[in-house]
């Protein structure tokens, strides 16, 4: 079980996973989680459990916007009469989180790939 | 209808030797996280509509891959992890704005308040003590009003209503 420290990366590299997914254009709860698995080839997984309070945490903090979809039934799709989806998009302020975070893990980068070459040197000698 | 037979036994499936049904189990799950979910009724009824959803279209794509309908039912329920914890942090998500919003409010009601005692205590004569008396009087009735507004947009916010 990761520490608060370890828990807290991965809940704010969720939140640029589902900001970067939303980027590109609206998507509801289960395509977000279809798409980062396709994007990342299966290396993450982003379990509904924690996309959907994530979801409704960053539309209350006004950084995405939702509306409803009614989803067409059909043949013998009795679960699917009248079933509701929610689309969640991208407002101005999660575009302005999302260069904010970009910036920032590129920043990030950047200072770890300064520490990486004199730490194969060090293996190296 | 046709029944199902068991796989085991060959012996027609019942509800009792197969368990709850997959849309048994899926208005069983929604019905017991609704009701654990302390949220006003419109956020709730969102919240179902949207897992319900979620839940529908992934046993449809575990059901393509060559699940029955009850375990891919029972397996997109189990994936949203604990029903308990999953209210719990659907809860939490949703209150974080109120209380913020609270807690924006209030500051405001404190600030106007200081300033309007700086301000009464700022007249020298102690001739005006009625009309301080009424100003503090003022006061009280401000930060009332404040806290009757605050209170109305919070129900206001938790109100959100689906299309």
């Amino acid at each position: 079980m990761p520490d608060s420290r370890g828990r807290d990366v991965l809940k704010q590299s969720s939140e640029l996973l589902v900001l970067s997914v939303l980027a590109d254009e609206p998507q509801y709860g289960y395509a977000i989680i279809k798409q980062v698995a396709t994007r990342s080839e299966g290396a993450i997984r982003l379990t509904p459990g924690v996309l959907y309070p994530l979801l409704h945490r960053m539309e209350g903090q006004g950084l995405l916007k939702s509306t409803w979809e009614t989803v067409q039934a059909e043949r013998n799709d009795q679960e699917g009469t009248g079933r509701k989806r929610k689309w969640y998009r991208l407002s101005a302020k999660g575009r302005r989180r999302l260069g904010q975070k970009v910036a920032a893990h590129r920043a990030c980068q950047a200072l770890l790939e300064s520490f990486i070459p004199s730490l194969e040197g060090e293996g190296a000698g | 209808m046709a029944r199902r037979l068991d796989v085991q036994t060959g012996a027609p499936r019942t509800a009792e030797s197969e368990g709850v049904t997959g849309r048994g189990q899926l208005e069983t799950f929604l019905a017991v996280l609704a009701w654990r979910l302390r949220l006003p009724e419109a956020q709730r009824d969102a919240i179902r509509s949207e897992l319900h959803a979620h839940i529908v279209e992934r046993a449809r794509d575990l059901m393509i891959v060559g699940h029955g309908e009850d375990t891919a039912v029972r397996t997109a329920i189990e994936e949203l992890g604990e029903t308990a914890e999953l209210a719990r942090r659907l809860a939490a998500a949703h209150r974080f704005p109120r209380r913020r919003l609270a807690m924006n409010l209030s500051l405001v009601g404190l600030g106007l308040g200081a300033l309007g005692l700086g301000a009464v205590a700022l007249v020298p004569s102690e001739s005006i003590l009625p009309v301080r008396l009424n100003l503090y009087e003022a006061l009280a009735s401000v930060a009332s009003g404040v806290s009757t507004f605050a209170s109305l947009l919070l129900d206001v916010v938790s109100s959100a209503r689906m299309p």
